[in-house]
């Protein structure tokens, strides 16, 4: 099978759309339907002692207020802040050079996938990779749980992008992990 | 205008282990973040214990409140004790778990250190480090450890096994490249 290769060079929007696929990966769909119910919960049980404290007139009521207020955060406002503060942070990443070397080529083999920039070269096999996770902008190789390279879904083509999905899934298994197939 | 003369290069082959890592996280931890050093945390408990419990005479006219303070210092006694013995033992539980995700960490490599930069290559990856993108540099008996890297956060190289003059010429490259990022840790004291 002949790998598929792309070139390019890092953006700002690559790393920041990194930036944002990372925060998917660790806070999957479920985690994020967690937090809205607990948020919910915590607005109904505001609305509840607002409605109590009203009707005892007691200072119940303000906490109510409050409760109500937090639940409302963080059904509905967490994760936008935390993509806000990410992509904030990826920017200034990008701009300080914490990104590496922004020009690479990077193929996807048979056996493994082979990358190149000015300062790392290597050629991995797909076992010795943590992980592997795709969204509909960019693809993330994890080294590590705290390595991770961005690959920019722009650098290819529709045909490219469903050789190398299909090959990632075939040799990594459980550990390539695609955006809305959880 | 005269050209700068830089040390010689050295060069090395290392494998290395788990117990290595360990080390140098825990060497590298200590002087990146004081704060989190386990006699400091260890300390301000006590101290916050010491507090607490002196506050039991001050509710001479309430004594139903005198239990709170009390129990407030048991459990900052408690958390002094887990800071001072349990920390490490985390610490290196820590480092293992990120060991296990990154296999190309383990892998045997030819080191060559610089002047200004480390390359390192092993079977599968290739790399060079330079001095100026990490934040600092430890050195114990046994190994070099620099954070920050782009490509490897944790840089660690051997000195064990060296000859001494080598291992005297490595220390003294990183001394020469990180400069005033650059601090020794002697003996095993590291907490």
């Amino acid at each position: 099978m002949e790998p598929v290769s792309v070139n390019f060079a890092l953006t700002r929007d690559d790393c920041e759309n990194g930036a944002i696929a990372r925060l998917k990966m660790m806070y999957p769909g479920k985690t994020l339907a967690l937090l809205r119910i607990s948020g919910f919960l915590l607005f109904c049980a505001g609305c509840a002692m607002v409605a109590v404290g009203v009707l005892l007139r007691q200072p119940l009521a303000w906490i109510g207020a409050l409760f109500a207020v937090a639940g409302v955060f963080i059904a509905f406002f967490v994760r936008p802040a935390q993509e806000a503060a990410v992509r904030h942070m990826a920017g200034e990443g990008f701009d300080s050079g914490r990104f590496g070397t922004p020009a690479q080529r990077i193929s996807f083999g048979p056996e493994g996938v082979s990358l190149r920039s000015e300062r790392y070269e290597a050629d991995i096999p797909y076992g010795m990779l943590y992980a592997v996770y795709s969204d509909e902008n960019v693809l993330l190789l994890f080294t590590a749980s705290d390595e991770w390279r961005i690959v920019p879904k722009r650098t290819m083509d529709a045909a490219g992008r469903r050789r190398v999905e299909s090959l990632l899934a075939e040799r990594m298994k459980q550990k390539f992990f695609q955006e809305g197939a959880r | 205008m005269t050209k700068q003369e830089h040390p010689p290069a050295v060069e090395t082959e290392q494998t290395l282990t788990a117990e290595d890592f360990i080390e140098a996280a825990a060497a590298a931890e200590y002087f990146a973040h004081p704060m989190r050093r386990r006699s400091v945390r260890a300390a301000i408990c006590l101290t916050a214990a010491a507090i607490s419990a002196s506050l039991v005479s001050a509710c001479g006219r309430h004594p139903e409140l005198r239990p709170l303070p009390i129990w407030a210092a048991a459990i900052l006694l408690l958390l002094a004790a887990v800071f001072f013995f349990g920390q490490p033992k985390a610490r290196a539980r820590r480092v293992l778990a990120w060991l296990g995700t990154c296999p190309l960490a383990g892998l045997p490599a030819k080191v060559a250190v610089r002047a200004d930069c480390v390359a390192l290559e092993s079977r599968c990856e290739k790399m060079t480090e330079y001095f100026t993108d990490f934040s600092l540099c430890v050195e114990t008996d046994r190994l070099v450890a620099a954070v920050g890297g782009r490509e490897r956060n944790l840089l660690v190289v051997k000195k064990e096994g060296l000859p001494p003059e080598r291992a005297k010429a490595l220390s003294g490259l990183f001394r020469y490249g990180f400069d005033g990022r650059w601090y020794r840790l002697s003996g095993k004291g590291v907490s």
